[in-house]
């Protein structure tokens, strides 16, 4: 569950405004034109950022004051998911424990955890050596050992093939499922967002407006938001 | 992109003539040495000159590990902290950049010197007094290096490890070091290479026993005439200047492009209190090794100003030099700036030949000429245009190689081409890169003492040697006074270099 009470941020001329809700187990979309927030957004949920005025509650705690790693957020980012000079394996690992130490028992999650992305061979080779989707799988499998709660994606697979951006946002979508994951999902794609979201949340002039289902959101006429999606067929 | 073709085939003339430039002047400087020791029994690798060897190890390693090892720490609380006088710091450590050797020493001499304020607070004459000195100009220059590899770590990297919960010492091991790893080998090459080539400071400071290649080759040339010794002391110093030249040469070229700062990531690590000490500490020990001496120089220097002939005449001949090697070496890095390998090696010459020889083989060619004065000067402006010549091209190659790149299918779609393309295509965006080369090429012949010192002995005083003679004739405070005019002459050109690189940068 996410939830933003009377939320305001404001940084050199900036500002959004937010007060939402988001049901425990849902998988949100979050669209908006470039620089409205989105990015923002997200870091203020994954506490990177602090709100000027306002709360964050996630799962019924308030983490307001609370520094990244107290908070039940797993996030992947576009890019530099993972460090370049640790192996794929030890990448995942990271989740469990910082310092790379790990009990037999853990080790066989991170195994899982590959073998569940399809990374198994994979394992001891380095970012530099396998593909930007492979590398991206390696942040989810690591989203699957830390096993929090809620998922940020900030615009995780925006720099992926068409074909490839497909597999990895369903496989997400299965993975939300299985786990119970909140997951908010930043995107400029309104394929994925049918394909997997059940509610879309809009971004636009400082505002964050609550999440509304997925088909009402694409449904919207004569709003920022047609604005926004443009004409269906390109006319 | 296309760094196999060279840039605009219609420079390869003046390219060509550039290059001939080079490598005539430095055959000039090698072969009569060559000449000279072969019709008298060759090298002589023979006492004396390993332990000059060892000693110019040994100074230019402890230099580079208290410059470098403290840079990084320093960088890395700048780095991880945002405060007031965040810039300002920044701009501190540029300084040292602008300091002559010799203003550098008077000033460190005014402080811990026998007469300082701090004497007794280390020993200046020998060793102690070497690396200090190295360590005032190298330490800020490591710091900058440093902070500017660590800002290019990306924002991710920080985000992430704070959502997993790193702590700092895990930052420093899994994000800081080995992302900084290939950059301090780099930056420890080059501060290895400046110091080890160091002269002004080793020339000033070393006295009979402290004595490196550098000075040593001057030594035996100029004071014993061993031209068999010092051309052994010359291969050895080559081939160390080679290597260190080969690891060095990329933090060299960024310790130029430095003009301003980017955003920098945000950081969620060194939030303890002990980290917080542990940063201030690091950043009072850097100013304090930097301040003070200005301080020192400033406070003593300002009421000993006085502008009487000797002044008069050297400021003149300071301008005259300084501006005649900046043209110079402009045109000369401006022709070569397109250029491949050859080149950017040319380039480099007077970092990989040392000046001490470049400059006696001239002698020997030239002495017969009794050209006198004139003769002089322009031996004087020669060897100084050379030694900025690395420092110029490390400004022009990159700002050429981008605007060339830039607009070159423009320009081959519209069939500008030669002349017109130069004209009214790359010169007008090269102004501003063409004028902080000449001026930081200007400023570096202005403060530049070893040239005189090699060449010009009588007949030729500059502002540096009007410096040194006056410390050496007890004239303390008249050399305070000169230093300071020196100094605050080097600054003025400094930064309004720093100026134009930072407009021309387009970020």
């Amino acid at each position: 569950m996410i939830r933003v009470e009377n939320g305001f941020y404001s940084s050199d001329g900036f500002t959004l405004n937010c007060d939402f809700d988001i049901a425990a187990g849902s998988f949100c979309a979050v669209l908006g034109p470039s620089g409205a927030g989105k990015s923002t957004l997200l870091s203020v949920l994954a506490g990177f950022e602090s709100l000027n005025r306002g709360r964050v509650v996630l799962d019924g705690v308030d983490v307001t004051g609370l520094p990244p790693d107290q908070r039940p957020i797993s996030m992947v980012f576009q890019d530099n998911n993972v460090f370049p000079h640790l192996t794929v394996a030890q990448n995942v690992a990271l989740g469990i424990s910082p310092s790379l130490r790990l009990s037999a028992q853990q080790n066989r999650t991170v195994s899982e955890a590959l073998e569940h992305v399809q990374l198994s061979a994979l394992a001891g080779r380095r970012p530099g050596e396998i593909s930007g989707g492979e590398r991206q799988r390696v942040a989810l499998a690591r989203v699957l050992v830390r096993a929090k709660k809620i998922l940020l994606l900030d615009e995780a697979f925006a720099s992926l093939d068409p074909g490839l951006r497909q597999n990895l946002v369903k496989q997400v979508g299965e993975i939300a499922q299985e786990r119970k994951l909140t997951t908010l999902m930043v995107t400029h794609q309104p394929d994925e967002v049918r394909a997997v979201a059940d509610q879309v949340m809009f971004i636009a002039d400082g505002e964050v407006q609550p999440p509304i289902a997925t088909a009402k959101f694409f449904a919207s006429k004569g709003t920022s938001i047609a604005t926004y999606l443009g004409t269906p067929n390109f006319k | 992109m296309n760094g196999r073709r060279p840039l605009n085939k219609n420079l390869q003339g003046p390219r060509l003539a550039a290059q001939g430039i080079i490598l005539c002047a430095v055959a000039a400087g090698l072969l009569p040495l060559f000449w000279f020791a072969l019709s008298r029994g060759g090298f002589n690798f023979g006492t004396g000159v390993w332990p000059v060897l060892l000693f110019t190890f040994k100074q230019a390693s402890v230099s580079t590990l208290f410059s470098v090892v403290p840079g990084f720490f320093v960088a890395r609380a700048i780095a991880r902290r945002q405060f007031h006088g965040r810039t300002l710091l920044l701009q501190l450590f540029a300084i040292p950049m602008a300091v002559p050797a010799i203003v550098a020493v008077l000033a460190l001499t005014g402080l811990y010197g026998n007469a300082g304020l701090l004497a007794g607070f280390i020993n200046l004459y020998g060793f102690g007094g070497i690396v200090l000195a190295h360590v005032f100009f190298n330490l800020p220059m490591a710091t900058r290096l440093f902070v500017d590899v660590l800002e290019q770590i990306a924002p991710e990297n920080f985000r992430l490890a704070a959502q997993l919960g790193f702590s700092d010492a895990q930052v420093f091991r899994q994000i800081e070091l080995p992302q900084s790893l290939p950059a301090a080998f780099r930056i420890a090459a080059l501060v290895f290479l400046l110091c080890a080539a160091s002269f002004i400071i080793v020339l000033t400071l070393g006295g009979a026993t402290a004595t490196t290649l550098e000075v040593a080759i001057f030594q035996s040339l100029r004071m014993d005439f061993d031209v068999p010794r010092a051309l052994a002391l010359s291969l050895l110093q080559m081939g160390l200047s080679g290597v260190l030249v080969f690891f060095g040469a990329r933090a060299f070229n960024q310790s130029m492009a430095i003009a301003n700062l980017r955003l920098s990531p945000q950081r969620f690590d060194g939030r303890s209190v002990a980290a917080r000490t542990l940063d201030i500490a690091f950043i009072g020990f850097a100013i304090a090794l930097v301040l003070p001496p200005l301080a020192v120089l400033l406070a003593q220097g300002y009421s000993n100003v006085t502008f009487d002939a000797a002044l008069r005449q050297a400021l003149f001949t300071s301008l005259g030099i300084g501006a005649c090697s900046a043209i110079i070496a402009v045109v000369l890095a401006w022709n070569l700036a397109g250029g491949k390998s050859v080149s950017q090696l040319l380039s480099l010459s007077a970092l990989l030949v040392p000046p001490a020889v470049m400059a006696t083989g001239w002698f020997l060619l030239l002495y017969k000429l009794n050209g006198g004065v004139v003769l002089v000067f322009v031996t004087i402006v020669a060897l100084n245009a050379l030694m900025a010549l690395p420092f110029a091209s490390a400004v022009l190659s990159p700002a050429f190689r981008q605007i060339e790149n830039s607009s070159d299918r423009l320009c081959q779609s519209l069939g500008i081409s030669g002349w017109a393309r130069l004209w009214n295509i790359t010169l007008p965006q090269m102004a501003r890169p063409l004028a902080q080369a000449g001026l930081m090429a200007f400023v570096l012949s202005l403060g530049d003492l070893a040239a005189v010192t090699l060449l010009g002995s009588e007949g030729i005083m500059t502002l540096p040697s009007l410096v040194r003679a006056q410390m050496g004739h007890y004239r303390g405070q008249d050399a305070q006074g000169t230093a300071l005019i020196l100094m605050t002459l080097c600054f003025a050109i400094t930064a309004a270099a720093q100026r134009l690189g930072r407009q021309h940068d387009p970020r």
